[in-house]
């Protein structure tokens, strides 16, 4: 066990030295000039000579390279060359919104997803399954940039029920001290008891929470069901039934328990497609989190926001599966 | 049963959570508190309200920011378009046009407690000099800035230049406390400022927003109905800042699209504001590479082009005719000189005559994406184009890669027309024949690579006596428009206007072309 | 002599079909969602013929009649500049299933033989192979689409490119497992006894036998593929103006929303019936394949 974590994480590394690898080529090989972005748009030929010196852009790309890896493993990012501020810096300020948001989404999949997939299982075939499939299917098929729009029309500018967008509102920022302490100002708030800034924050977040969350629910219920309906075909299922133990008990206490592991791990693999989407959507709820900051980056082709955030990205997913695989190997009996 | 009883369970608590949460949020605020010491004015903007927060180097969006909690030397008045006193009481200047003097106001003082006197003037803008970012470039005439007395301060140049323009530039312009001089650029951007404008920087948060509270001390003092904070917010879509003021939650926007203004025209809660602006578009033909080298082609080319189509329809009147290169508000803006119009008889004459062949003839037209005016516009264009049998390609891109390509040695390897709108960095036309018309050795901004020696000659009389003699200055520009249009470098496609949207109460804005984006605070109020 | 034994190993491959296609037959929802792929495949190869307003997919334009709203001629709308939404829309079915089809096809070119290289040579090169992929698989999907267009610049083509890029590790990865089995097969085995070239085993034995579980994969993926082609127009990264690619619509018609609703629906409805069908195809074609539910 010990030797094949050991050999895990050094795969882990190696893997994730190859990710910084070809982000770094990628962004090297972005046709745009960043020292003169970093100087301004107007800027003059002088400036960016200068500027050139001071990134270090002259000199040879090993060596570019060498000092960025150099700096990486001291947790320096580099900086912006929009915001001129240091990328971790920015990375800091950015990631809780998109956490809380993530997380939150998890939450619903999870109240809402395995229910559904129970089901779907137990009604296998049957009309509520199919129509569950469909809901299912059709939860992972919707282009939620379209989804969100269609939120914002109909919850704020027909119904007037939710804001349309932030995480606060203006007044509240100026007229309250905002509690950091983990930068999730649900979670914030609630252990400082600030309850107008906690129905605040919670009223904002609902419309692009359940935009997210319909992806992963649709993933955990079709999960759900296909992994409870291989459980329920297992023989210590049959036989447990046999023994005249009753279908509830059954399901909960032997199927589920098996079944969670597998949600679980495929929570946590969707991660990626989940981030995408938060992406797409934190742009059309202005939700000041990592996806709108990658946005801005990508259209001002800021690579060294580009690079940090990927890096950052590509690490943490690493990271998940590293913990995933060494769960798997503990036990066994976690099938995907 | 009890499974499905659990669900039901979670599934009717989050309802009730949703219902009072729903039942109990305001879904208005009209920018007032309950408490009646706050009053609060939201700028909803359409992108970050800032790149930098330091007032030497900041380039972009920021000056939206920096002119309220900043103030410079003078302030250029559109109206009378002349500049007007700010910090400066007065000031005179020698026959020569190479030394200015300038008056200082006496009692005015810094966010930090310390006075402003002429010894604050010469170190912001020694500061500002020194950093040699973002616009400083504007202060590249002034050899030395010398303090004659308490409140007296003298700009000592190399050559005539208009320094009363200069200081009440939109960028770089901006006098900070003493005790800030010394500070880096990180120290700005961590939230920090002082300056004698009316407003402090209370909160900022990167990329997002920026908070202002009232300074009390400031000179010009403080009436009941002003703002006593600010929140300058970024709201990308403009649907989204549409609707912020439809509900009364903010009391400012602009940028909208034609549908969202036509809309807000008719809402009797907001009030629609349209303003000439110092902003126009042109299209940049690239004079190296065959065949827009040849004039007659490029004339062919200008009669092409859907003028009024784009004005009528696409930007729906909030456009004005171009006429030449200076805009609508800005001397030197001529109304009388030729301009090209959308004649297809004419453009295929002028093609004949050019003698181009333009079977299988591909041009490719860049220019930053995220402007619907643009993206349709060029549509059109192309299928106008089409009828000339020429495919245009419109490649629509972030900048950077506009104006890489654009800068590229090569100009084979160039686009063959560049969409990009300017607008001048003090309220003078030298900034469009600087940039625009000048030839350069390196690209910058002359993005139709003109190397025009005549054209150069008259540009450097024109700065000559843009500063002295402002008559002659006017003769001159309108000859370099002349020429400029004769041989068709441009596609002179509109002077922009820009739509303020405001809240019914939100009184006192005047729009000023001279600060593009800016509302000074100072001069709003709440009215009933 | 070959052609018989390759007619043999065929028969057993047709008893297969006919029932995969009797199970097609009792799934309603999955035979539903083929008819309807049949039907998108006509509407994008016919697109043209069918539409109303044929030039204004791309060249034409009648910018008075601008974001008018559903009428008995314009069944969906007028955009902003006066072209006809249903048929724009029609077209962008071909758009988007051309564009699918070739990145995955492209993916496929990469990740087949590297997955079979890497599965039938096995040792440090199978390691190498199988490091790379893990390494792109690390990325965030849509992240390293865009930095790729980033680089090669905005355009379908280039979007295509992109997606081909960030996909061929799946097929890699199947096709490597494939190949690991199919290593031991007997048929492989007789083949290597014999003296044949390693290259020729890979490509004439092993690959052909990879394809059709790669394939089933391929057509499951294309559903996502559509969505990804759509998410990066919308972010401006794919298809350029006047291309009627249904992401692009949206993201242009946020400029005119919520007044010109009817031009934001009916590209997003497209998007979502399409990948929904596909989705559904997909899911109900795992079943079938499935293993488990053949013996049952």
């Amino acid at each position: 066990m010990g030797k094949y974590v050991i050999r895990r994480i050094l795969l882990g590394l190696i893997v994730l030295l190859g990710v910084v690898t070809i982000t770094f080529v990628i962004a090297r090989m972005i046709p745009s000039d960043p020292a003169a972005k970093w100087v301004g748009p107007r800027a003059t030929p002088q400036q960016i000579e200068e500027a050139k010196i001071e990134l270090g852009l002259n000199d040879p790309l090993p060596v570019q390279f060498a000092n960025y890896v150099i700096d990486l493993t001291q947790g320096n990012l580099g900086r912006s060359l929009r915001t001129h501020q240091p990328v971790v810096e920015d990375l800091k300020a950015y990631i809780p919104p998109t956490l809380e948001l993530v997380l939150l989404a998890f939450l619903m999949a999870i109240i809402l997803g395995i229910p559904l997939g129970i089901y779907s299982a137990k009604m296998k075939d049957k009309f509520l399954d199919h129509a569950s499939r469909l809901f299912s299917i059709g939860a992972v098929s919707l282009p939620t940039f379209w989804v969100a729009l269609f939120f914002q029309l109909i919850f704020y500018r027909m119904l007037g029920m939710f804001p349309l967008g932030g995480r606060i509102s203006a007044e509240t920022t100026i007229l309250y001290e905002i509690p950091r302490v983990t930068g999730l100002l649900i979670f914030d708030s609630m252990i400082t008891g600030n309850w107008v800034i906690l129905k605040d924050a919670l009223w904002h977040i609902i419309l692009p929470c359940i935009t997210i969350a319909l992806y992963p629910i649709g993933l955990v219920a079709r999960m759900t069901r296909s992994a409870l309906l291989e459980v329920l075909n297992e023989d210590y299922i049959t036989a447990a039934r046999s023994y005249g133990l009753k279908e509830k008990f059954v399901l909960w206490r032997y199927a589920l328990k098996n079944t969670l592991g597998s949600t679980a791990i495929v929570l946590t693999l969707s991660l990626g497609y989940t981030l995408v989407n938060t992406f797409l959507v934190e742009t059309i709820f202005s939700w000041p989190g990592l996806g709108n900051y990658v946005a801005t980056s990508v259209v001002t082709l800021d690579y060294p926001s580009i690079m940090g955030v990927t890096i950052f990205s590509a690490a943490t997913y690493i990271l998940l599966n590293l913990i995933a695989d060494i769960i798997i190997a503990m036990d066994p009996r976690i099938r995907l | 049963m009890r499974l499905a009883s659990k669900s039901i369970g979670v599934i009717i608590i989050l309802a009730i959570l949703a219902s009072v949460l729903v039942g109990c949020g305001d879904s208005s605020t009209n920018g007032q508190s309950t408490q009646t010491e706050k009053r609060i004015a939201y700028y909803a903007f359409n992108t970050e309200p800032y790149i930098d927060l330091d007032p030497s180097s900041e380039y972009s969006n920021g000056l939206i920011v920096l002119h309220n909690i900043y103030e410079t030397l003078t302030r250029y008045d559109s109206n009378e378009e002349v500049v007007k006193p700010l910090l400066a009481e007065s000031w005179d200047v020698s026959e020569d046009g190479m030394t200015w003097t300038f008056r200082i106001r006496e009692g005015v003082k810094f966010h930090d407690g310390s006075d402003l006197d002429a010894e604050s003037v010469k170190k912001s803008i020694d500061r500002t000099k020194k950093l040699q970012m973002g616009a400083s470039f504007i202060w590249d005439s002034v050899n030395s800035i010398n303090v004659i007395d308490e409140y007296t301060v003298e700009f000592v140049l190399d050559y005539p230049a208009p320094i009363d323009l200069i200081a009440s530039g939109s960028y770089a312009a901006f006098i900070m406390s003493p005790e800030t001089i010394d500070k880096d650029n990180q120290w700005f951007n961590e939230g920090n400022a002082s300056g004698t404008g009316p407003y402090k920087l209370q909160k900022i948060t990167k990329g997002e927003e920026v908070i202002l509270e009232k300074f009390d001390d400031y000179w010009n003092g403080w009436n009941d109905n002003q703002y006593t904070n600010i929140v300058i917010k970024k709201v990308a879509e403009g649907s989204a800042r549409r609707q912020l003021l439809e509900k009364g939650d903010a009391q400012i926007a602009a940028s909208f699209s034609v549908t969202d203004l036509k809309a807000l025209r008719e809402n009797t809660n907001v009030v629609v504001k349209d303003a000439d602006t110092w902003r126009n578009v042109i299209g940049f033909f690239n004079t190296e590479k065959a065949p827009l080298d040849n004039p007659d082609f490029r004339r062919a080319m200008a009669y092409a082009f859907p003028y009024e189509e784009t004005i009528t329809e696409i930007k729906e009147g909030l456009a004005s005719k171009s006429y030449g290169l200076i805009p609508k508000g800005l001397w030197g803006h001529d109304e009388n000189l030729n301009q090209y119009s959308f004649d297809l008889e004419k453009a295929k004459e002028y093609i004949e005559k050019s003698g181009v062949d333009t079977n299988g003839l591909k041009l490719e037209m860049t220019f930053t994406s995220g402007t619907e005016a643009y993206r349709n516009f060029a549509q059109l264009y192309k299928i106008n184009l089409q009828q000339l049998g020429i495919e245009l390609e419109i490649r629509e891109m972030n900048w950077d890669n506009v104006w890489e390509k654009a800068k590229n040695p090569s100009p084979q390897d160039r686009q063959d027309i560049v969409i990009m709108n300017w607008w001048p960095d003090y309220a003078s036309p030298l900034s469009w024949v600087q940039s625009l018309v000048r030839s350069e050795e390196d690209i910058l901004f002359n993005l139709s690579y003109i190397k025009d020696q005549n054209l150069d000659n008259l540009v450097m009389e024109f700065e000559k006596y843009a500063a002295t003699d402002r008559s002659k200055a006017e003769e001159l520009i309108k000859e370099i428009q002349s020429e400029v249009i004769d041989e068709a470098y441009f596609l002179h496609i509109y002077d922009d206007k820009t739509s303020w949207v405001m809240d019914k109460n939100f009184k006192g804005f005047e729009p000023n072309p001279a600060y593009e984006g800016v509302v000074f605070f100072y001069y709003t109020y709440y009215g009933e | 002599m070959e052609k018989n034994k390759f007619i043999e190993t065929l028969k057993p491959r047709f008893k297969e079909l006919k029932f995969s296609l009797y199970l097609l037959n009792r799934n309603w929802l999955t035979k539903v969602s083929f008819y309807i792929v049949i039907l998108l495949i006509l509407l994008a190869t016919f697109s043209q013929a069918i539409s109303p307003f044929p030039g204004h997919i791309m060249d034409e334009a009648n910018v008075s009649q601008k974001l008018l709203p559903p009428t008995s001629t314009n069944i969906y709308g007028t955009d902003e500049l006066g072209r006809d939404i249903f048929s724009r829309v029609l077209y962008g079915t071909r758009v988007s299933l051309t564009t699918a089809i070739l990145s995955v096809g492209l993916a496929l070119l990469i990740g087949i033989p590297l997955g079979a290289i890497a599965g039938t040579l096995g040792g440090w090169i199978d390691e190498v192979i199988m490091r790379i992929t893990d390494v792109f698989l690390s990325f965030p999907p849509l992240l390293l689409a865009i930095a790729l267009v980033s680089i090669l610049g905005p355009g379908l083509g280039n979007a295509m490119i992109a997606i081909a890029l960030s996909w061929w590790p799946w097929y890699t990865r199947l096709v490597r497992g494939q190949a690991i089995s199919l290593k031991e097969r007997k048929f492989v085995q007789a083949a290597e006894a014999i003296g044949t070239p390693t290259w020729k085993i890979i490509f004439r034995h092993i690959v052909p036998n990879t394809v059709s579980p790669v394939i089933v994969q391929a057509s499951m993926d294309m559903g996502g593929v559509i969505l990804t082609v759509a998410s990066l127009s919308f972010l401006g990264l794919g298809a350029q103006p006047p291309i009627p690619e249904w992401g692009l619509m949206i993201s242009t018609s946020r400029n005119y929303f919520p007044d010109a609703w009817w031009y934001s629906i009916f590209p997003g409805l497209a998007i979502f019936i399409t990948v929904l069908v596909f989705n559904l195809l997909g899911d109900g074609l795992r079943e079938i394949l499935d293993p488990k539910t053949r013996k049952n």
